[in-house]
């Protein structure tokens, strides 16, 4: 019964959640981060592509500039080939994981390739990204990543363990992020960090306010049990269509949303086929603010099933 | 029922607080584009109080509002400016000064125990093969990979093991080159792996640390039998001292983190873990410098000195010097003063009440 309580209590929370993250997840993952305020808010992770990118162009960039300087030591003396392979080898461990450390320092988790990506580094825990959690990250990439691959590059034909090792190895490393909970490789889970894309949204139009100002919406009324029929998640619907293009597509569902609504409530007046979008329009005003005085008042509207709930928990 | 005429609460809510939002969202376009050191005095005083309003409207409008773009868009503003606010504020030399003048010198200092096995198994490991081979010279190739060996074996004559370490035949230079390079790249991988596998209870560590060992220890044996002992001993010096001082500092990381593993103490294993992690990285980072500081004496320095009293004095002194900055940097030298004054205090206390 207490289970059951909680949820009818929480009713809103839930139904308005579930549904989206489902929409919008469509198998990526969230991070919930809970800032030093105490309100938790969802980061989108990166995906493994995005992720994979950025590295590559971090790559790009250390190698050429490990070839650049190689090429200057090249030309002060004359060095063979298996010292250069060794100097190569060297200049590439000393610059790298200084560089992946020294950018995501500077310009807040983000390396250039991540940058150009839309993407970044952050602290699971909510707390800031600290020096200790990039350091830590990025040595570990060094002993993840470039360590098996030198071994790989630099073993002999005759003696397959190692490049096998490495192999393996490199199979593990890989399938981390694809099974941990916030797609963290080995080092993000020591430092306790995860990759996230970039947050962005744009502030949409209020449709209550927006269609306040047309004298129309005066002209429908509605009576409150015409309001009990449905709840948060219809409502959450409607917004979606409305806020939809009006095309070709979405016409014809806006005059068929509108028939149902009109025959579910028992809605007597005839709307006209010019005025159904106000028709819904301003249902939609109506019913938002009376789901959200319901809300004030303790009583919280999943859906059109918040009736049978709330006899269960009763 | 007449909700449809006056603005509900909710859009009210939003109307009040929209455009502080959006100036905040103007901010931190200008952050991430930029920097926060772009930003006007105005705007960067102001940050932090739009972050909180906003974070304050988000779980308001969770609560009150049922329009869902309300909600997506505060989410997202919130996160952005969450990343701005608390982002990292060290600068890479506030970093780098603090890890030279306190950082590296206490975690070594902390970990004494793990330095000193560190040092004592490679010692070890040196003292077997050595006795070893000295007894029985075949034992060399049980301890020494035949690319670190390169021709220098039991059967290799006294001249040719001079000629290596004082460069005296024409063209060994690049030879010589190349297998210091090696050694230097070996050495790294030495080191990054008993880091790392020292979390697996410190056993492969320790392995590494005797292996290491084990190989010079064979090598002195056979330069020891032809009556060249000293000069391999001053051929190593030179680097050898930084270098392998930085191998036993990655290799007392990883026992630092294996021993979080074994005996966690209070802890739980994984808060032991990170805990050392601290410490351990730190060594981690100053075993990767003392390898650079190594390969650039091998690069140059043992080419160009080659009197072996030049190579012990110059390997040792360094060797001098790094112990002197681990050990001496980072005390707190207001401590003592500290001491002294409460003491001060202390007595005046005393004579107060006796008086």
């Amino acid at each position: 019964m207490k289970a059951g309580e909680a949820a009818a209590k929480s009713g809103i929370v839930k139904g308005k959640r579930k549904p989206r993250t489902q929409r919008k997840a469509g198998g990526r993952r969230v991070l919930t981060i809970v800032p030093p305020e105490g309100v938790p808010f969802d980061l989108r992770l990166a995906s493994l592509f995005a992720r994979t990118g950025a590295q590559i162009i971090d790559i790009i960039i250390t190698v050429v500039s490990s070839l650049l300087l190689l090429l200057a030591l090249g030309l002060t003396g004359s060095v063979d080939f298996d010292t250069a392979q060794a100097i190569a080898s060297l200049i590439f461990l000393f610059i790298g994981t200084p560089y992946y450390i020294i950018a995501e320092l500077l310009s807040n988790g983000r390396t250039p390739g991540k940058r150009m990506l839309g993407i970044r580094v952050v602290a699971v825990d909510g707390g800031g990204l600290s020096v200790h959690r990039i350091v830590v990250r990025n040595l570990m990439k060094e002993i993840e990543i470039f360590t098996p691959i030198l071994l790989l590059f630099s073993s002999s034909a005759d003696n397959l363990l190692i490049p096998l090792m490495a192999i393996l190895w490199l199979i593990v490393v890989i399938i981390f992020p694809a099974v941990t909970r916030h797609s963290q490789r080995i080092g993000d889970l020591i430092a306790g960090t995860a990759v996230i894309a970039k947050p962005s949204a744009a502030l949409l139009p209020d449709l209550a306010s927006q269609s306040a100002t047309i004298p129309s919406a005066e002209r429908f009324v509605f009576t409150p049990a015409q309001m009990d029929l449905y709840g948060a998640y219809e409502l959450q619907v409607l917004e979606q269509l409305l806020r939809g293009e009006r095309n070709d597509v979405n016409r014809p569902r806006l005059s068929d949303v509108a028939m149902r609504i009109r025959r579910k409530i028992g809605y007597e007046e005839t709307v006209a086929p010019h005025e159904e979008e106000d028709f819904l329009q301003a249902f939609y005003i109506a019913q938002r603010g009376y789901l959200e005085q319901r809300k004030l008042f303790g009583d919280a509207r999943a859906d059109k099933y918040h009736d049978a709930q709330h006899s269960d928990a009763s | 029922m007449k909700t449809s005429g006056e603005t509900i609460r909710s859009s009210r809510f939003r109307l009040e607080r929209e455009d502080d939002w959006l100036r905040l969202q103007t901010i931190l376009d200008q952050a991430e584009r930029k920097g926060l050191k772009s930003l006007a005095f105005k705007d960067a005083r102001d940050l932090v109080t739009l972050y909180r309003q906003a974070i304050n409207a988000l779980s308001v409008a969770r609560e009150i509002s049922l329009d869902s773009a309300i909600i997506v868009y505060l989410e997202s503003l919130c996160a952005r400016a969450y990343l701005v606010v608390y982002a990292p504020r060290a600068s890479v030399r506030g970093v780098v000064a603090r890890f030279f003048r306190s950082g590296a010198p206490l975690a070594f200092r902390r970990s004494g125990l793990e330095l000193l096995a560190a040092f004592a198994l490679m010692v070890l490991g040196g003292v077997a093969a050595f006795v070893l081979t000295q007894t029985d010279p075949t034992w060399f190739y049980a301890f020494v990979p035949e690319g670190l060996a390169a021709g220098r074996g039991p059967q290799a004559s006294a001249d040719a093991l001079r000629r290596v370490i004082y460069d005296s035949e024409p063209g060994a230079l690049d030879q010589l080159g190349a297998f210091a390079t090696y050694l230097f790249s070996h050495n790294t991988r030495v080191a990054i792996f008993s880091f790392v596998l020292g979390i697996i209870a410190c056993v492969p560590s320790a392995l590494l640390m005797l292996y290491n060992g084990s190989i010079i220890g064979a090598m002195g044996a056979i330069y020891a039998d032809k009556g060249l002992g000293l000069d391999l001993f001053a051929w190593l010096s030179i680097h050898g001292v930084t270098e392998l001082s930085a191998i036993a500092i990655a290799t007392a990381g990883g026992f630092r983190l294996g021993r979080a593993v074994l005996f966690p103490g209070e802890k739980a294993r994984k808060a032991a873990l990170a805990y050392a992690a601290h410490d351990a990285v730190k060594l981690a980072v100053l075993a990767a410098l003392m390898l650079l500081a190594a390969g650039l004496l091998e690069g140059f320095a043992r080419q160009l000195v080659s009197a072996p009293m030049w190579r012990i004095v110059i390997g040792w002194s360094i060797g001098a010097l790094w112990l002197l900055w681990l050990l001496g940097a980072g005390r707190k030298r207001g401590l003592a003063k500290a001491r002294s004054a409460d003491d001060e205090d202390a007595r005046q206390l005393v004579t107060e009440v006796a008086s």
